[in-house]
């Protein structure tokens, strides 16, 4: 019984975690958001060189490698600027 | 109340509610990092439904239904004691404040959404529901096959000891 509740356990958290994975990239590539970022339109655009690779200057957050708790908060604050997601790439 | 008819049913739900908690917890838990944080959201969101459900399911469930929430006292534990039979009454403990932390860490973490002060005060507040979900795991575990290890490990050792006894005194 201990078992048999465990795995079903982990077969929902297979489920739950695919959908989220599903959910999260919805939500980066702005299917999810309500006014999705314009491409090319950040300061970093102008860094870009077409080599099919993004550069570290490409409208990035550069903090991460601060703190998780300082960069989750700053993410919570530009939520409720309405600004939704970190768009990571420019499309 | 007719819902809830059958009692087969009835722990069917609650093993798949429990599931969809452990799950939903479990995936919330290992993505708690700045780089999946959207996968932490849904997943955050799907723990505090489950708490949700749970709640409702166990006002709407009919008295006597295991759906019902527990609600455990003094009274009960102490009538418990002398007999020690039926179930323990920290299963019951157990699950009131598995639900009460879990659906605190929830709770937080959907405020912390709007209001980023409340990031670490959910932090802690999930950091300790897991050490109740590991109490819990463990006490569930010493229950069911901790208690059973523990009664063959002393039959096999009674067994020994008349194994190795002289035959005539075995006699």
């Amino acid at each position: 019984m201990l078992g048999r509740m465990m795995v079903h356990g982990l077969v929902v958290a297979i489920l739950v975690g695919g959908a989220a994975a599903v959910y999260a990239q919805a939500k980066d590539n702005g299917y999810l958001s309500a006014a999705p970022a314009k491409a090319g339109t950040d300061d970093g655009t102008a860094a870009r060189s077409d080599n099919g690779y993004l550069s570290p200057t490409n409208g990035v957050r550069t903090d991460r490698d601060s703190g998780k708790h300082a960069a989750r908060t700053e993410r919570h604050a530009e939520g409720r600027e309405g600004r939704g997601n970190l768009h990571d790439h420019d499309d | 109340m007719g819902v809830f008819t059958s009692a087969k049913i009835e722990h069917a739900l609650l093993k798949g509610w429990h599931a969809w908690l452990a799950g939903s917890f479990l995936v919330a838990y290992v993505t708690a990092d700045e780089n999946t944080y959207a996968m932490h959201q849904f997943a955050g969101y799907a723990v505090l439904a489950a708490i949700v459900a749970r709640l409702a399911g166990g006002l709407l469930a009919p008295a006597g239904s295991p759906l019902r929430l527990a609600r455990p006292g003094l009274k009960e534990a102490l009538a418990w004691l002398p007999s020690r039979k039926g179930r323990h009454p920290l299963f019951a403990r157990f699950a009131a404040a598995l639900l009460l932390a879990v659906g605190l860490a929830a709770l937080s973490g959907a405020v912390a959404d709007s209001a980023a002060w409340m990031e670490h005060p959910h932090e802690a507040i999930s950091e300790a529901s897991l050490w109740v979900i590991l109490g819990h795991i463990a006490f569930v575990t010493w229950m069911y096959a901790g208690r059973k290890a523990v009664g063959s490990l002393a039959d096999w050792r009674a067994g020994m000891r008349l194994s190795s006894l002289p035959k005539d005194n075995a006699r």
